[in-house]
């Protein structure tokens, strides 16, 4: 099943939602930058870039 | 068809589906469902009697549902074989008291209600696909009243009519009214070329259609008037362009412009065409009497039955362009080879396409076929896989990743390790790169080869370079693309080639960091032009489970960037360069020196060691969480 999700791009770091099912793999780009470098956010992720801040 | 039909090396089983094919290459097996058929082939003589006694009233497929047919009937006039077909859906035969009278007046006692349907078991040696198209569908958007008005019909409903064989003996009509229409319009790229309500393509044929039609109207009906409403005129082949030459010279409008409504007049019946002419730049109104919908083509639609069988697609792992049809091996040097060996494309499964370049591309698959066959052997890829028996912990995850079913998985209760069937290796290198240990080499892309080149790129001045792994038909040619374009980029990339990014082990890219690579870049296919079915994908995977894996580590996913850039995208090519030599630069000394610690300790990019068999157990279990199972 899809919900939708936060991913964000490793280029431009823009956030964006996308409708996401963790069973099919699909090919994603930043709707900002076109770069295929994206990833889910994970709680991980975001702790990860707030001590980057 | 017919000589098809008559040959004596072609047999043709129609009335049957393919429920599986396994093998390789000159060694497929097929198992074919061969559909019960009430009418013995053979012994129909086609005097039509049954058809006449037989009680039910269907639409007629064929006719577009135009006409109406029974449920004992010939399918088209010039249908191989020509017998006599008994539609059991609507047969009153099998519902559940027999009606029968049909079988009662068959002279030939070719009738039988009992047969069921075969199964056959066959050795081939290879596998053309042919299943077609579909024209796209109209309804759901009501384009151009489709919906709403009689008289405005499908160029396939269109054909119907104007043929001889078809509902009104080739006498053109409109349905409402079945008088003759004097004034006709045809509206191209209906469904073509509008990605937001169709599909983004040209569907190829309907402007050749499209003049033929009007040619046809006007040589049957020379006081007719014609009207085709379109984008632009697309008549590229030989002798195409003479074609709409004599169109026009017949009195045929062209106006340039697709129309924004079509609404009809209560009073007169008339369709009522509004349009821009683009040409002259005025808005005009058309009245027709009917309306001619040259509608787009798209890929048939195979989903799952609700008895769980796949379709050909998923049988055989074909995979797909953006558009849906079919993907080729290779668009100019393979085009009608799949990329699995030994299959072979020919007609609209590919793309839409005329008759011609039809026949061209069956006979081609079937000269391809023949010459495999013919040969009796197949040279093998030079780049395949090979097991290293002595490594290999028996965990399967090598079956379950290559996208060619060309490794038969291990079995632990047999002690059978996996086979490797090398006529079916495409050389993709998945399968490598996703052994935990090491078990399997990659001709001609062995992992101390990759390793070495990385060596000999960070050997000087690291800090100024970008690590880059680029796949052999897309990527590495969106490079060459670049350059022939004479785009400029940085100096910093510095390319790594394999034959698919499917090949680039996570260790690969550990060791890159581990020596001080600033940057790394993994760039692949398309996901819709991956060479090696879906190699691409498990790509994806491995390099998202290394950012993770980077996070935990403190060490910033940034760092390691994906990219798909396809052979034609030059362009996105030297832009994506430019980008990671910006961020090349955000890249400190520091930084990477503790990474180079950081990794140091953790032995990232060396394998797996296999302790025997409670280890291999582990890693299997571990392994089964990444790792889908391989298709049935
Ligand atoms: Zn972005």
């Amino acid at each position: 099943m899809s919900a939708n999700k936060t991913f964000y791009c490793l280029r431009c770091q823009h956030r964006f939602p996308v409708a996401h099912d963790p069973k099919q793999v699909a090919e994603r780009s930043c709707p900002k930058c076109g770069s295929n470098s994206v990833r889910l956010e994970t709680p991980a992720a975001v702790a990860a870039k707030q001590e980057g801040d | 068809m017919m000589d098809a039909g008559r040959h004596p090396r072609i047999e043709l089983l129609v009335n049957s589906e393919v429920d599986d094919i396994t093998g390789f290459v000159g060694n497929y097996r097929a198992t074919v469902r061969r559909r019960a058929e009430y009418v013995d082939a053979g012994e129909c003589t086609s005097c039509g009697d049954c058809e006449d006694v037989c009680p039910v009233v269907v639409p007629d497929e064929y006719q577009q549902g135009l006409s109406s047919r029974r449920a004992i009937y010939l399918p088209f006039p010039q249908a191989v074989p020509s017998s006599y077909y008994l539609d059991a859906e609507n047969c009153l035969g099998f519902n559940p008291i027999a009606c029968g009278k049909c079988k009662e007046v068959c002279d030939k006692k070719c009738i039988d209600f009992d047969v069921r349907d075969t199964i056959l078991d066959l050795e081939v040696g290879s596998v053309i696909v042919a299943t077609g198209m579909e024209p796209w569908d109209p309804r759901p958007y009501d384009e151009y009243g489709y919906t709403r008005f009689d008289n405005v019909v499908t160029a396939m409903e269109f054909e119907r009519l104007i043929c001889a064989g078809g509902p009104s003996e080739g006498e053109l009509v409109r349905l409402s009214d079945r008088r003759v229409p004097e004034r006709v319009g045809f509206i191209q790229c209906v469904g073509s070329r509008s990605p937001n309500r169709g599909v983004p393509y040209c569907s190829n044929i309907c402007c050749m259609a499209t003049i033929k039609q009007t040619l046809q109207i006007a040589e049957h009906y020379p006081d007719s008037q014609q009207k085709v409403f379109y984008i632009d005129i697309r008549s590229f082949g030989k002798g195409f362009e003479d074609m709409y030459r004599r169109s026009r010279e017949e009195g045929v409008d062209y106006i340039r412009g697709l129309p924004g409504s079509v609404e009809r007049d209560p009073q007169t019946g008339e369709l009522v065409v509004e349009v821009e002419n683009t040409l002259s730049g005025r808005r005009e109104q058309h009245r027709l009497d009917m309306l001619v919908l040259a509608t787009a083509l798209v890929p048939r639609k195979f989903s799952r039955n609700g008895d769980g069988k796949r379709s050909i697609d998923e049988i055989l792992s074909l995979s797909h362009t953006s558009d849906g049809f079919v993907m080729e091996a290779h668009p100019k040097l393979k085009p009608v080879d799949a990329p699995t060996r030994g299959v072979y494309f020919a007609g609209c499964v590919e793309s839409p396409k005329d008759i011609k370049e039809s026949v061209t591309q069956a006979g081609a698959a079937a000269m391809r076929a023949g010459n495999l066959l013919g040969a009796g052997q197949v040279r093998i890829e030079a780049i395949t896989a090979e097991l290293v028996a002595d490594l290999c912990a028996e965990c399967k995850i090598c079956a379950a990743v290559c996208p060619f079913n060309a490794i038969v998985e291990a079995n632990k209760k047999t002690g059978l390790l996996p086979d490797f069937i090398e006529a079916a290796c495409a050389g993709c290198g998945t399968c490598a790169a996703e052994c935990p240990f090491d078990a399997i080499v990659m001709r001609h892309f062995e992992d101390a080869q990759i390793t070495a080149q990385i060596d000999g790129i960070l050997a000087d001045n690291p800090m100024e370079k970008i690590v880059a792994f680029a796949c052999n038909w897309c990527s590495y040619a969106g490079g060459d693309n670049a350059g022939t374009s004479r785009l400029q980029y940085p100096p910093a990339i510095r390319l790594i080639r394999t034959m698919c990014s499917g090949r680039v082990d996570q260790r690969f890219i550990w060791h890159a960091f581990e020596q001080g690579a600033p940057m790394v870049l993994v760039s692949g296919c398309h996901f819709s032009d991956c060479h090696y079915i879906d190699a691409v994908t498990w790509t994806q995977r491995r390099v998202e489970k290394v950012w993770t894996q980077m996070e935990k580590l403190g060490i910033r996913p940034e760092r390691l960037q994906l990219e798909w850039i396809s052979a034609a995208e030059g362009q996105k090519f030297a832009r994506v360069m430019r980008e990671l030599d910006e961020m090349l630069r955000s890249v400190t000394d520091e930084e990477v020196a503790e990474t180079v610690k950081i990794l140091g300790k953790k032995k990232l990019s060396e394998p797996k060691k296999v302790l025997g068999p409670a280890a291999a157990v582990n890693v299997a279990s571990d392994a089964g969480a990444t790792v889908s199972p391989p298709p049935a």
